[in-house]
């Protein structure tokens, strides 16, 4: 009589020109993830943003990109590792990076184009250019935990012009090197080279108090989730599926606790 | 209980010699011209006589005092013109070689020779006997890339003697004590540097060795030469006692190096600061230094200097790492005219270790991340790349640009961590683009911003702020924070007003 190993073996071998290792679930890869300190946003993504992979974080003007990535960039300072914030418009603003909690002396800040030039005029293309450079060079360096590279300022119609295989490089380099890489932009870019991408509404103001601003109430939802861990085994019942979007409340910078 | 006696240890001098010091002073940052006959010519052109040569060039008939003309009939001599710079660095280079083995040193360096007296004695049992110590010594010049020897014995002026009278074959010489004279015997007189009056008169005497000179008897000598006849008698017989007088050589990591004719190329420099670059290396490393930070200055045709100094996150004894800085720096700031000459000097720095842990996050390669910065200052600008620092004020330009330097922050936690909250960052707009407000009740109704027109739908403020009202500086400003909307966009916007000239700016975005 055979044992259910050799059965299973034998049915296997057999099917293995039509299927290949029928009997035999996928290998479960667990992807490193880190938390965003953002409660309902690690919910969401049960976690955290993936490490060693691109996520892009997609939204118009005023929708809470730059916060949700300095709140990520914020964690990773505090943990003691390297962080990269690559500012093609030259938008960062220090104050705000470091009353969120990001640990200046460990971000490194690089603006690109010639100052005292404003960022919106003209065209942006030795800016971008700089910028995917520098993100080149800042990859093969390796050790950074999080590199930045803020296109959120910048048109969709310039940013799309941006090669796939530039992105492409990027992913192979961030699994490499295990960086993460934020892409702040207004339109997708990535495209099957993000691992994750979060698209953002235009964020509400919220009306707390009559004379002065006390922050802003921000959506997003999961857009495209590639590293997502999917079993090749079908559930008999429907498991409970995830919630594909998020809501939080982010208080301007002088709002104390209540 | 054995105990050693209280006393003064036996004078024991070692004596460092490097003869033609000129040419060996060119030759050591030449190290491809090593092998081929060198000629060094010193004076004003055109009466310019050679001063020095090396072996391959006396060989081939080079002797001090030929003109230029004479060495130019013989074929294949490379002709160097004597550099003072050059000579003062190998000859710094030495004096700290040698005060690696005693902190007493004396200069009695000559014209064309570097004469070095160590006071060695007590050393024995850190270096060993005195042949240990005098083949350590050779070692560590050889490492300059100078040849030398050495005499050890117990009287100053026999020691350079013996160091003049050896021969290239034997390079280190060990004299016992109450040996002295007999070593000296079979020496010619010229090593005792006489003025030409005497050393004619003992050629008329028939005295050739010092041997013969320490033979004859001080009486009858002294009636006939006076006092400095029973001076040179004493140098032969290896009596004549000395005031040791000490020089401190201070420790400066600098070479020089003039260059045969200007270089515009940078790529050859990059040759030439190799050179000076291992040298550099091979004195900080003989104290267990690395380098800190560079100092180049180019002498440039028409008299004017190119500077540029580079400093990595961490000092290191790397060269290649070195070069690729050096390389990156002189591509970003090329010197306006040719090269006529280069001092590299350098500042040393105790030699650094990064000590990672099993559980510490992962950081950037110290040297790696060096080059990485100074590529992207290459591409963005020297300004632009960098930690931000928060200055203490107000105003508009609140924040410096510092050197990136994270391996020197402890791990873990920074004390000064703010707690993680939510928070609305804002994008600012660099520089504030100017925008046309129509105002209302005294607080601003609608607004145009990038061809758009918005209505604003809340303000809030102003909030005044003014600083330096005390100089030229003075500014002053009212600040707004506003939720605009224009059909679908909304915008949640901060406001500058200048209430001086009544102009409005947007300077950034909640986002």
């Amino acid at each position: 009589m055979l044992s259910a190993q050799s059965l299973r073996l034998q049915l296997e071998s057999s099917l293995a020109h039509r299927i290949a290792s029928a009997l035999t679930p996928a290998p479960h890869i667990v992807r490193a993830v880190e938390q965003v300190g953002i409660h309902a946003v690690d919910d969401m993504l049960q976690g955290g943003l993936p490490l060693g992979a691109i996520t892009e974080i997609v939204g118009p003007e005023c929708s809470g990109r730059t916060s949700l990535a300095l709140a990520f960039t914020a964690r990773m300072t505090q943990a003691g590792r390297v962080s990269a914030w690559v500012d093609v418009s030259s938008a960062l603003h220090p104050e705000s990076v470091a009353a969120m909690g990001v640990d200046l002396r460990r971000l490194l800040w690089v603006r690109c184009g010639e100052r005292k030039r404003p960022a919106f005029s003209g065209k942006p293309w030795s800016r971008i250019e700089q910028a995917l450079r520098v993100t080149d060079l800042l990859l093969q360096a390796g050790g950074f935990g999080v590199i930045v590279l803020d296109l959120g300022s910048i048109a969709p119609e310039f940013a799309l012009r941006v090669p796939l295989a530039t992105w492409f490089r990027y992913r192979k380099a961030a699994e490499r090197s295990q960086a993460s890489i934020l892409l702040l932009t207004q339109h997708t870019c990535a495209k099957s080279s993000a691992g994750l991408v979060l698209r953002l509404q235009a964020g509400n103001a919220l009306g707390d108090e009559p004379t002065v601003f006390t922050g802003m109430d921000y959506r997003v939802e999961i857009l495209r989730e590639r590293l997502s861990a999917k079993s090749n085994v079908i559930p008999i019942r429907k498991p409970p599926q995830p919630e594909h979007g998020a809501r939080w409340r982010s208080e301007s910078l002088w709002t104390g606790s209540r | 209980m054995d105990r050693q006696p209280m006393t003064q240890p036996a004078e024991l001098y070692a004596c460092l010699y490097a003869r033609e010091f000129p040419a060996q002073a060119l030759l050591r940052l030449r190290p491809a011209m090593r092998a081929k006959p060198c000629a060094v010519l010193a004076g004003e052109p055109p009466l310019q006589e050679v001063c020095s040569g090396n072996a391959a060039a006396r060989a081939l008939g080079v002797a001090r005092g030929m003109t230029s003309v004479e060495v130019s009939t013989l074929p294949s001599v490379v002709v160097l013109s004597r550099s003072h710079g050059e000579e003062a660095a190998a000859k710094c280079a030495l004096l700290e070689c040698a005060g690696a083995f005693s902190p007493r040193i004396e200069d009695q360096s000559q014209d064309t020779a570097f004469l070095g007296v160590l006071d060695i004695s007590g050393t024995e049992r850190l270096f060993g006997p005195p042949a240990a110590l005098a083949q350590a010594l050779l070692g560590r010049t050889r490492e300059l890339g100078l040849a030398a020897c050495v005499a050890v014995c117990g009287n100053f002026h026999a020691a350079l003697c013996l160091a003049r009278g050896m021969t290239s074959s034997n390079r280190t010489l060990v004299v016992g004590n109450g040996e002295e004279r007999d070593a000296l015997a079979p020496l010619p007189l010229g090593v005792l540097d006489l003025p030409p009056q005497y050393g004619e008169t003992f050629s008329l005497w028939g005295i050739r060795t010092l041997g013969m000179l320490a033979a004859l008897p001080e009486a009858p000598l002294i009636a006939r030469m006076g006092q400095e006849g029973r001076r040179f008698r004493q140098l032969a017989r290896g009596e004549l006692p000395h005031l040791f007088l000490p020089v401190e050589p201070a420790f400066a990591l600098q070479e020089h190096f003039e260059l045969d004719s200007p270089v515009e190329a940078l790529d050859s420099l990059l040759f030439v600061v190799g050179v000076m670059l291992e040298q550099l290396m091979v004195r900080a490393g003989a104290r267990v230094l690395a380098l800190a930070s560079l100092t180049l200055k180019l002498s440039l045709e028409g008299g004017a200097i190119h500077t540029l100094t580079v400093k990595p996150a961490l000092p290191n004894n790397d060269r290649k790492l070195w070069i690729k800085l050096i390389h990156l720096d002189l591509e970003a700031h090329p010197p306006d005219a040719a090269v006529l000459a280069l001092t590299l000097s350098a500042e040393p720095g105790s030699i650094s270790k990064v000590q990672l842990g099993l559980f510490s996050p992962q950081l950037p390669e110290p040297a790696r991340l060096d080059v990485t910065l100074a590529r992207i200052r290459a591409i963005v600008g020297e300004e632009c790349v960098g930690r931000a620092v928060l200055k203490d004020t107000h105003g508009q330009d609140s924040v410096r640009m510092d050197p990136f330097t994270p391996f020197t922050l402890p791990a873990g936690k920074p004390a000064d961590a703010v707690a993680l909250r939510a928070r609305t960052a804002m994008r600012r707009l660099d520089p504030a683009e100017p925008i046309a407000v129509s105002i209302q009740d005294e607080r601003p109704q609608t607004l145009f911003f990038r061809g758009k027109r918005y209505a604003v739908l809340r303000a809030y403020g102003p909030w005044a702020a003014s600083g330096d009202w005390w100089n030229a500086a003075r500014w002053s400003l009212e600040q707004w924070d506003a939720i605009v909307r224009a059909g679908e966009d909304n915008l949640c916007c901060s406001l500058l007003r200048d209430p001086g000239r009544g102009t409005w700016w947007m300077a950034g975005l909640y986002d």
